[in-house]
Order: structure tokens, then C-alpha cells, then sequence
């Protein structure tokens, strides 16, 4: 059907669109005081507060991709999970009339192996939670489609915001892979410890080439583990975070780490769909009425009334002007090309999640190109971030001094390492500095200028476009990264960080770059904002939002003897960040 | 046809309890109102926001591609963006436009269509283009979509259609083309483009 009504709320722009009025059309008469204004004229204008209302805006997430072409999934980095796990975590800002958003994008979903399954999506919007289907894209045509061919379908909504300045909602958006098949003969024996298998998995490869198809057959990230056994009972299932590569072949580490029993038991590797997206946009959505508050009633004729109408409009227009814009989502990952994110060199995958450690100085972690659509504007972030120390492996610390190398079988058996309290796996402090700047470049630079830092950058003027910075501390709590930890997030980077020192093996987590719902205790909500005075005269060209963190030296670590104490295995990471721009002056 | 886009919002003139029932409203009053809704429109739009290049990302080849030649490590096929088109401007069109900084460097924005059927259709992109092979600069150009283009099959009785894009660059022949900083977004308007009906 046809979309594109007065009120219909697909058509773009959300309404029936802006229409300008002619300054001088039957409004003034080129005195002081203007003839009565026509209720057309007044209709028009409330038409277009209310186009306005609507919120005819949107941002991108664009995760880092390998390939460009809509027919081949080749090189993008899935996400894939058996249990739901996060896409984006974002904190948004609210206002009046907020509703909730809209969201579209590109996506791709397959598996390995029957290649019929779909996905689920879930989106988290602040108390609510809403599900939809992804199908299977293998079906013919380009590889990517559209995630929501009928818009509406991406609808997310919430009763509207009555409040100017509603605060920040998150949209936390997590997917679930759908079982794909069982892979053939690829029965195991799990047994041991909670949290690995030390079984006869067949050979496994994590598919760290982008230049390759998609993930092949034996690709362990896009498998999971389904017991066919009793005990502890048929059916359950779980996620495989790791596994080690380099020192045995058939171990792996899987998720839930249950409470489970030393008894051995049987299970099946499945496979699993698994989702890869291109750009995914959010909209928001504004319930109109609440903002531009003018009865119908008002614009019936009634010539005379023009001026209480007027000053409502313009009330209106000035709360549209002030109502929070958001700019940007993040993060959307980093190469371990970059010099920044080297550290596991050889993976061609984007990892999601940029970070700094403790002994790697300044670090840039957010670097974005934005549109300011204010003067004087305010630019919030709203990050957030976990922090960790890295313990000593289990395995290492045993073997600590001899020069051996020991097999995951070491661990069978053996209890959690002194001083680990999985209830309570923060295990000290550190403080972090994190320095925003926004800036701008000049359109007037030095020919032969190769780097960014140097005179082709001028800042924004003005006083706190900030050739310092805004320069915030934060006091965060280290948790754990321990194997043993119940946490993934923990658990993935004590695999990162396993092979240095200890582990020589391949050091990555299939998982990196995901969120379990258990993990969202571990995160540190950090807001930190600029204001731009002299931002006066806004431009048609984007200003870079960057912002530096690096490790103050106060930081303390409960258990030292367990922890490996160097800044070093200290890491800051950021797991969601979004950029804002918050008006709240106007000239 | 006197219409205006200010560069900034100004609020409207229109005071609080400054009119009351059964007064007409002074012409300086209306226009303000008219150019602070002027502004916020200029301001609307769809915007998949860019990359940042640093150190800048570089290309030496001649042709149309996405690898670089220098020390970037991001090439430009690690980013792709999509949008619902937004905000109409005038004679019924949509507009998307690149705006980049860099020198020596033409980029193309390829824009595809995602319908609702499962299939694509690769709209006419456009390039933009700096001025010389020395200078850094700020650089752009856009091009106009009809509606209908914009919708599942090109037909506005369909779904507003998911639009994918993305950028390849080249070296305009000499030196090294260079690319610090872009976007892809719907225009930020100026008068000409507001809709008159």
C-alpha cells in the first residue's frame, strides 16, 4: 500500500514532508504588524513543526567489513551464538515525546550445515524486550538483504518520554543462532572440569582468514555442543568459547560454565547459524503530539487566534532545536593491522572491541567522523567499559620457572586457584584517564602534509575546542580474567592473554566482541562531555570526535600473588559507546 | 519567493505572553518562526557518519578500488553504510551527497537498493572530486534521487526501500591521492533545495 500520506509513517521523513512558506506570501504586508494570518498558513506551519517532530534523522552502525559486494559474505566477521549475545550495547538520549527506534541495515545469516536456519534478534530497549526473525539469506538472490523489507517491522517502541530531558535508555541488541544440523560423527565425551572439554572434538580451526568463504565445515565458531547423554541431562547446550590450538587439538572451552559433576558424559557438535551485518541504522522514533502541542482545534478557522498560536509553535520549534541528537554508535572494531591492536597479530578478523593495557601508553579508541548541527553544542558520550586484570594461568603458575609446556589435561581435576572467588571476581582498582577532543580540519592546509597530527588540523575555535582536551578520570574495578571466571567476557580475555606468557598456542576467543547477559555487571558506565563555546557558525563538513585513554598509575590489585601485577596485564576495553549532541543554546 | 535558511538557529522572536487572544502577530515574528523551522530542516536528514583515516588512507592506482597504498591498515571496503532517506528536498527528490577531505582523490559513492523482495538494484552513483593534486581540502558532491527510486522496485506503492553504500577512490594521475576524513549523508539544504509544495 501506498505510504506516503499525510500521516503515514513510512513515507520518508516520517510525515508528509516540509513545505516552506514564502516569507512575504500573505503574511506581512511589509509593515510592522502582519495581516491576519490565514489558517492554511498556520495549518502549514504546524505541518512542519511536526514533520520536524517526527524526527527525520538517523545514525549508522558500521562495523568494520572485509568486502563490499552484496553477493558474497566472504571476510565479514560473524556473530554467532547458541545463547543470546550482544550486537551493540548504547546507551541513547531521550526527550520529549521519544517513543522509541526504528531500525534497518543489511545483514547476512547462514550456517554450515543444512544451511536452512534462520536467526532470532532481540532488542532490549530499556525495560522492554522485543523479538524478531532473521531468516536464512541463502535463498537465492544477493547474499546480503534488507533486515526489515517492510520498515515497520523495525519498529521498537516504548511509551513515549514526557519529560524535555529524558535521560539515556539503552538499546542493547543481542542475536541467537538457530540450530543447523548435527555435524556428522562428531559425537564427544565431555568430562572433567565445568568449563572445558578435554575430549575427542574433532579437528577445529578458527576461520581467522577474511579471504576465504565464510567459515568452513570445521570452523568451531559457528558450532555448539548439544548432550545426547542423560547426565546431566539430554538436550542441554552450550557455546564454544576457545579452543587450543597449538597444544591439543581437541580441547575446547564452552559456555555455560556449569556447576557440572566430574562424571563424564556424551554430546554432539551442531552447528549453528550465525549473522554478519553491514551498516545497521537506528531511527529514532517521536510520538509528534506530545511535542508540538497544538489542538486541532486551533487551526480550524479561527483567524483571530494567531498569536497564542504562534508562540506555541515557536515553543515547539525551540524544543525541537534543544531536544538531544544522537550522532554516532560505536564501537565498530579494530584490525590487528593497526599498531594500536597488534598484539594478536594474525588474526584478519576485525576484533569489536578496542582496548587499551596498562603499560601501552596513550591509545586512541574512539576516532569518528560527525556532522554538529548546533551552536555552542554540548558533544556527550556515553561509553562503556570493563576493566581487567589478568591472572596468573592456572597451568602457568604451576609449571612457572621449568620451561615446560603443559597440555590442557592439567587442568582435569584440579581445583581453582587460591584466592579466586568466582561470586566476587573484582579484584582491585585502577584509575584511567580519558582525554575527548573534537576538532575540525582546515580547509587551508600546508601541501606534503602525510599525518593528521600536524598543521593540517586546526581546531574548532573557540576556548574549549579543545587543543588540551577534556580530561576525566575514572576509578574503575579489575576483574578477573581467569579462565575459571563464570563471566565470558572474563574468560575471553584470560584466552587472549593466555599465550603471553605460557600458552604459545593461538590466542583468541571466538566469542570476542560478544556480551552475555551475565556479563553486563562487569560494565562501568562512563558519560563524559564537551562543551563547544565558539562553536558559533555551523559548517557542511564533519568535526572528528576522538577520544585517548591511558592508565594512570594508581591502581592497586587485592591479590597479587595470583594476578600478574605488571600495568601490562591491565586492560581497558570498550564495549559500546554512542556520541550525542545536546543543544542547549541558542542565539 | 523569499525563503532563508540561517546558518544558525535562532529561536523565534515570538515571546511568551506576548500576544493575546484576537492579536495579529508582527511580520518580524512570523519570519523568524518560519527560518528557525528552516534551519532545523537543513539540519535533517539520513547520516552514515564515515571513517576517520589516521594516518590518512592512501591510493597510488589510477583505477577505481578500495586497497591502499599506504600505512593505513583500513582500507575503504571496511566500511559500508545504510539509511532510510529522510528528508525531501525540492521537485520531489532525495539527495545524497559525500563530503571528504583529502587531495588528489576522486571517490565514488555507490548506492544500492535492498527491496523487499530479496534482490538489488545499484542506483546511479556519483564521485566527488578535489580540486588539486596539492592542497588538502575539503571536498563534496551529491546527486538526486526521485522518490520512487528510493522505494522496494522503484514503485512508492512498495516499502521505502534499505539503501546500501559504499566508496571506492582513485588517483586523479599524479603524487598520491590522499583521504583523511569522510561522510555519507543526505544533504545539509540551502534554500533552493526547501520544498515549495
Amino acid at each position: 500500500m501506498a505510504k506516503n500520506n499525510y500521516r503515514g509513517k513510512d513515507a520518508p521523513g516520517g510525515t508528509s514532508g516540509f513545505v516552506a512558506i514564502d516569507e512575504t506570501d500573505g503574511i506581512g504586508d511589509g509593515g510592522s504588524y502582519s495581516q491576519p494570518v490565514s489558517s492554511g498558513k498556520q495549518n502549514r506551519i504546524q505541518g512542519n513543526t511536526m514533520y520536524l517532530a517526527a524526527g527525520p534523522v538517523c545514525t549508522c552502525f558500521t562495523p568494520v567489513v572485509n568486502n563490499s559486494s552484496v553477493t558474497a559474505a566472504t571476510g565479514d566477521r560473524p556473530w554467532a551464538s547458541i545463547e543470546w549475545s550482544s550486537v551493540g550495547l548504547w546507551l541513547i538520549p531521550m526527550s520529549r515525546g521519544f517513543a522509541g527506534v526504528r531500525l534497518g541495515g543489511i545483514y547476512n545469516v547462514m550456517g554450515n550445515g543444512t544451511n536452512l536456519a534462520g536467526a532470532r534478534l532481540k532488542v532490549q530497549l530499556g525495560p522492554t524486550s522485543q523479538f524478531r526473525d532473521l531468516p536464512n539469506t541463502d535463498n537465492g538472490g544477493p547474499q546480503y538483504k534488507s533486515i526489515f523489507p517492510n520498515p515497520e517491522d523495525g519498529d521498537f517502541t516504548i511509551e513515549p518520554i514526557t519529560d524535555d530531558n529524558g535521560g539515556f535508555i539503552p538499546l542493547f541488541i543481542w542475536i541467537q543462532s538457530r540450530d543447523d544440523g548435527p555435524r556428522s560423527g562428531a559425537t564427544v565425551e565431555i568430562f572433567g572440569r565445568n568449563w572445558y572439554v578435554e575430549s575427542r572434538i574433532p579437528t577445529t580451526v578458527f576461520d581467522n582468514s577474511t579471504s576465504g568463504n565464510p567459515f568452513s565445515a570445521d570452523s568451531m565458531e559457528t558450532q555448539y555442543l548439544r548432550t545426547t547423554d542423560a547426565t546431566p541431562f539430554i538436550g542441554k547446550r552450550w557455546d564454544i568459547l576457545h579452543n587450543v590450538n597449538g597444544i591439543n587439538n581437541e580441547a575446547v572451552t564452552i559456555y555455560p560454565a556449569d556447576a557440572a559433576s566430574n562424571d563424564a558424559f556424551d554430546a554432539q557438535m551442531y552447528y549453528q547459524s550465525f549473522v554478519q551485518f553491514r551498516g545497521l541504522f537506528i531511527k529514532p522514533i517521536y510520538q509528534t503530539r506530545s511535542i508540538a502541542d497544538l489542538p486541532q482545534s486551533a487551526l480550524e478557522g479561527q483567524l483571530s487566534f494567531s498569536g497564542p498560536i504562534a508562540q506555541r509553535q515557536a515553543r515547539a520549534t525551540t524544543r525541537l532545536f534543544k531536544r538531544p541528537r544522537l550522532l554516532k554508535v560505536g564501537p565498530e572494531g579494530v584490525l590487528s593491522l593497526d599498531a594500536n591492536f597488534e598484539r594478536y597479530s594474525g588474526v584478519d578478523y576485525a576484533y569489536r572491541w578496542p582496548f587499551v593495557d596498562g603499560d601501552s601508553g596513550t591509545i586512541t579508541l574512539i576516532e569518528d567522523s560527525v556532522f554538529l548541527d548546533a551552536q555552542d553544542p554540548i558533544i556527550h558520550l556515553e561509553i562503556l567499559a570493563i576493566a581487567t586484570a589478568h591472572r596468573q594461568p592456572l597451568v602457568n603458575a604451576l609449571i612457572e620457572g621449568t620451561g615446560l609446556k603443559a597440555s590442557w589435561s592439567a587442568f582435569q581435576g584440579l581445583p581453582f586457584q587460591a584466592n579466586y572467588d568466582p561470586e566476587n571476581p573484582g579484584t582491585g582498582k585502577a584509575t584511567w584517564t580519558l582525554e575527548l577532543k573534537v576538532d575540525l580540519l582546515d580547509d587551508v592546509a600546508s601541501p606534503g602534509v602525510a599525518t593528521w597530527e600536524n598543521s593540517t588540523t586546526n581546531l574548532v575555535e573557540g576556548a574549549n575546542a579543545p587543543d588540551e582536551g577534556i580530561i576525566q578520570d575514572v576509578e574503575m574495578t579489575l576483574y578477573s580474567a581467569a579462565f575459571e571466571a563464570r563471566e565470558v567476557y572474563l574468560r575471553q580475555q584470560a584466552f587472549m592473554e593466555a599465550n603471553d606468557p605460557g600458552f604459545t598456542d593461538y590466542a583468541f576467543s571466538y566469542k570476542e566482541g560478544q556480551l552475555w547477559a551475565s556479563d553486563l555487571g562487569l560494565v562501568t558506565r562512563i558519560p563524559i562531555e564537551a562543551k563547544l563555546d565558539g562553536f558559533d557558525e555551523i559548517t557542511d563538513r564533519p568535526v572528528r570526535v576522538r577520544v585517548d585513554v591511558n592508565l594512570n598509575t594508581d591502581f592497586s590489585i587485592q591479590y597479587p600473588s595470583a594476578h600478574l601485577t605488571d600495568p601490562e596485564f591491565l586492560r581497558f576495553a570498550i564495549v559500546g559507546y554512542t556520541i550525542s549532541q545536546f543543544a542547549v543554546e541558542e542565539k | 519567493m523569499s525563503k532563508t535558511v540561517p546558518l544558525t538557529f535562532s529561536a523565534s522572536s515570538v515571546q511568551p505572553q506576548e500576544y493575546q487572544a484576537f492579536d495579529d502577530v508582527e511580520v518580524s515574528d512570523w519570519t523568524s518562526l518560519l527560518q528557525a523551522q528552516n534551519f532545523l530542516w537543513s539540519r535533517s536528514g539520513a547520516r552514515c557518519n564515515g571513517r576517520v583515516f589516521n594516518p590518512p588512507f592512501q591510493r597510488n592506482n589510477t583505477v577505481y578500488g578500495q586497497t591502499g597504498d599506504g600505512s593505513q591498515p583500513y582500507d575503504l571496503q571496511v566500511w559500508y553504510g545504510s539509511l532510510h532517506v529522510q528528508r525531501r528536498i525540492d521537485s520531489n527528490q532525495y539527495e545524497l551527497a559525500f563530503t571528504g577531505y583529502g587531495r588528489n582523490i576522486d571517490v565514488r559513492v555507490n548506492v544500492i537498493r535492498f527491496n523487499s523482495d530479496g534482490t538489488t538494484t545499484a542506483l546511479t552513483g556519483f564521485v566527488a572530486s578535489t580540486s588539486n593534486s596539492v592542497d588538502y581540502e575539503w571536498f563534496t558532491n551529491s546527486f538526486a534521487y526521485s522518490e520512487a527510486l528510493l522505494y522496494s522496485s522503484g514503485n512508492v506503492n512498495s516499502d521505502l526501500a534499505t539503501i546500501g553504500v559504499f566508496i571506492e577512490a582513485r588517483n586523479q594521475g599524479s603524487g598520491t591521492a590522499v583521504l583523511f576524513q569522510f561522510a555519507v549523508h543526505e544533504t545539509i539544504g540551502v534554500a533552493a533545495d526547501l520544498p515549495a509544495a
